[in-house]
């Protein structure tokens, strides 16, 4: 009979959970239906309905393409090529630092520098003392060697976008990958040798296999941590040109801060959320699946 | 009865632990600080512009309040204005003293995200009215912060704008700049000056996006050149031949001879090249000038100053602004005093004067916010001071544009939602300037905008 009752104390802790983790969710998709800009007061809050949705995703006229879904792709290219490109450095750079020559802990200690330094701090050096045509090193040198210099972050946004990102987020997948590789085991690294098994084999086929699942993590953690990137773009490219490196979490930063429209920032908050729940969970399911094998 | 105690007592402890992060619990403990004569802190945040950080610098080292200490924040212009509009809008009181112009003091003022000074003013002791001398601050720029007549700001320092023109550059290439140039011989001269092998720009003008940033110098290029955003029953009137006009003559003038990082240049960074001597035409505000004249400047005195550009519109073609402060509504009483107070230091007649002392090139020194400040000989035979003067003196922000028009403003249309809008169309600018839209792409992106915007703000009947 007492046992019936016991989830009573367990209340304070749902309540609490709840309150910190999904009250400011499901305030967010309240609001998204709301009519509420907060420059303008004289306007009376009232419901909408999906009008927001509607109003980024609505497509009257298939010539011309409304900016949301530009900007998600920008998001999953951005997302998927920096996720892409630091697996594949990550790994190479592992295999590199899994050795026991002098100095390795040294090198180790360095490679994870660019993972410790604020998004906004990296960005400004990368923008004015190493890229700017004019008074960046890039300037500086093209000048010396004779090159005309090109404005990169004008012309070429998403691609440098996605180098800082790697510049940025590479050490993180090397620090999950090398724990795997070293974990495989050393007797198992002595009977390849007895094998005679050859560098390729060793790497590719036996190896990688075994740590699949590391990368599988250092991938969704990566996921999780790329897609709401956003203060590098802010200080970089500010999304620019146009909206040519806007992302999804910028869009949203812009709507609310910029336009003050509480309304549609959070249907783009809430359809962001919505997105990066799936691909999460696609990945989080691949996982488990791999696990179960 | 044990199992609903055992609930109350459950809802009771979580919701205690969530009342005490609020603000409820916290402000309570503060006021009552202020109350008992603690130290009143008050934060104050700035633009980053060179005459804003000058403020900044001085106050720490010369501001001095018993009791009272000011805490200063200096951030780029765009993220001011967001960070402000958004304190504002919800009631925040990060900030106690608000940095903002004449765009957001009028919606400000109306929609009570600002303090009236007229109750300070008249509380003042009469010693202390006289050595401000309120008639003495200029009254356009103390009436472009008013409503119904009230103060709900003081300007700090006011600007309009105009060519600025390096003349050895000038002369070097036997070149002449016309009192009163066009905007096509502003293009035909930058041509001639620039000078790539030589790491000569033609011409340099703002070119990040932001209705404050390139915004400003392409709204005047859009009224010189007759253009107007919306007629009179606010109709969009961004796809006609005057508006192509200005936004081609912005592209092309920064593609042929402007900054290579075209998009990436605030008047920071615009400053920084002119200083450096490698630029022969800059336009943008009044109070840039200083700056070009102080000491570490490679054209300090070899700077010309003549009339903002013109072209179908002969007349009004410079842009009006100031920075102004005024008294977050949300601080406790303590903290608006105290911000009132700092105001008045800030700007009066001492600190100009003061800031003269300290930097006789009066790149410190805060224009156009009191006609005093004119007369001071150090400040008048500065060799800007007469063009700042007659170009302020030629602007009218009630009538922007050739045609008639529902807005007022001249480098923005003093309505709401143009922080958003104004942001955007300078977005769809930047990329029509660097390729990656046609202009009429550009056009038409803009021209739905505004329609949008006059939609959903209700202007629009």
């Amino acid at each position: 009979m007492k046992k019936k009752h016991d989830w009573v104390f367990v209340l304070p802790a749902i309540l609490v959970v709840a309150v910190m983790t999904q009250v400011p969710f499901i305030l967010t998709i309240v609001y998204s239906t709301l009519r509420w800009n907060l420059a303008r007061p004289d306007m009376p809050i009232k419901f909408a309905g999906i009008d927001n949705y509607l109003y980024f995703m609505r497509i009257e006229n298939w010539k011309e393409i409304p900016e949301f879904y530009s900007i998600v792709w920008q998001t999953v290219m951005i997302t998927g090529l920096t996720l892409a490109i630091c697996t594949i450095t990550g790994f190479l750079m592992s295999l590199l630092l899994d050795t026991t020559v002098p100095g390795v802990n040294f090198a180790r200690t360095l490679i994870l520098g660019p993972f410790f330094v604020m998004s906004t701090a990296s960005g400004v050096i990368w923008k004015t003392t190493i890229l700017n045509t004019t008074f960046g090193w890039y300037g500086v040198i093209a000048k010396a060697l004779g090159f005309t210099s090109v404005d990169l972050l004008s012309y070429y946004p998403i691609p440098v976008i996605i180098f800082l990102f790697v510049w940025q987020w590479m050490p993180f997948f090397v620090l999950v990958i090398l724990a795997g590789l070293q974990g495989i085991s050393f007797d198992l690294i002595d009977s390849m040798r007895i094998d005679g098994v050859n560098w390729f084999q060793a790497t590719f086929l036996i190896k990688l296999p075994m740590i699949t699942n590391h990368i599988r993590v250092a991938v969704m953690l990566g996921l999780i941590f790329i897609v709401k990137e956003f203060g590098l773009i802010l200080v970089t490219t500010a999304g620019g040109p146009g909206t040519r490196s806007y992302t999804l979490p910028y869009a949203v930063y812009m709507e609310v801060f910029n336009a003050s429209n509480v309304g549609r920032a959070s249907a783009l908050a809430t359809m962001t959320v919505a997105m990066t729940l799936i691909a999460v969970n696609m990945l989080y399911r691949s996982l488990k699946k791999r696990s179960a094998i | 009865m044990k199992r609903f105690s055992a609930v109350i007592v459950s809802v009771t402890c979580a919701a205690l632990f969530v009342l005490s992060g609020t603000q409820a619990f916290a402000g309570g403990a503060g006021e009552a600080k202020s109350a008992a004569g603690a130290p009143v802190v008050i934060n104050v945040a700035f633009a980053n512009n060179p005459i804003s950080q000058a403020l900044e610098k001085i106050a720490k080292e010369k501001y001095k309040a018993p009791g009272v200490t000011v805490n200063f924040a200096v951030l780029p212009e765009n993220d001011l204005r967001q960070k402000l509009t958004t304190e504002a809008s919800t009631g925040g009181t990060t900030y106690d003293m608000f940095y903002f112009g004449p765009y957001e003091a009028n919606n400000w003022a109306r929609n009570g995200w600002l303090e009236n000074l007229d109750p300070y003013f008249k509380a003042l002791p009469a010693d202390k009215a006289a050595w401000y001398d309120k008639a003495d601050l200029i009254q356009g720029m103390l009436g472009s912060v008013s409503l119904n007549g009230s103060p709900y700001a003081l300007p700090f320092y006011g600007e309009s704008s105009f060519i600025m023109y390096n003349k050895e550059l000038f002369a070097a290439k036997g070149l002449t700049m016309p009192d009163a140039p066009t905007w096509d011989q502003i293009y035909e001269l930058a041509k001639k000056i620039n000078d790539p092998a030589k790491g000569i720009v033609g011409m340099t003008m703002r070119g990040a996006p932001g209705w404050g940033m390139s915004g400003a110098p392409f709204v005047t290029i859009v009224n010189a050149f007759g253009g107007r955003f919306y007629d009179m029953n606010w109709n969009a009137t961004v796809d006609t031949p005057e508006q192509r006009g200005a936004w081609q003559m912005y592209k092309k003038i920064l593609r042929e001879a402007g900054q290579k990082d075209i998009l990436s240049y605030t008047y920071n960074e615009c400053i920084a090249l002119m200083q450096s001597g490698n630029c022969g035409i800059y336009y943008d505000a009044t109070s840039i000038a200083p700056p070009l004249e102080s000491a570490g400047s490679a054209v300090k005195g070899k700077v010309g100053y003549v009339l903002p550009p013109h072209q179908k519109m002969t007349t009004n073609t410079a842009w009006l602004w100031n920075w102004s402060m005024g008294i977050n509504p949300k601080s406790t009483a303590a903290k608006k005093q105290a911000v009132f107070d700092f105001m008045l230091w800030a700007t009066s007649k001492d600190y100009v004067k003061m800031s003269l002392e300290l930097d006789p090139t009066g790149s410190s020194t805060p224009p156009a916010s009191r006609s005093s400040t004119y007369k001071l000989p150090a400040y008048a035979s500065a060799p800007y001071a007469t063009m700042t003067l007659k170009t302020l003196e030629s602007t009218d922000f009630t009538k922007p544009t050739l045609e008639p028009v529902p807005y007022v403003g001249l480098q923005y249309i003093a309505i709401p939602e143009f922080a958003d809008a104004g942001t955007k169309m300078t977005q769809y600018l930047a990329d029509y300037v660097v390729d990656k839209i046609t202009l009429d792409e550009a056009i038409k992106k803009t021209n739905d905008l505004f329609n949008q915007v006059a939609k959903d703000g209700g202007y629009k009947k």
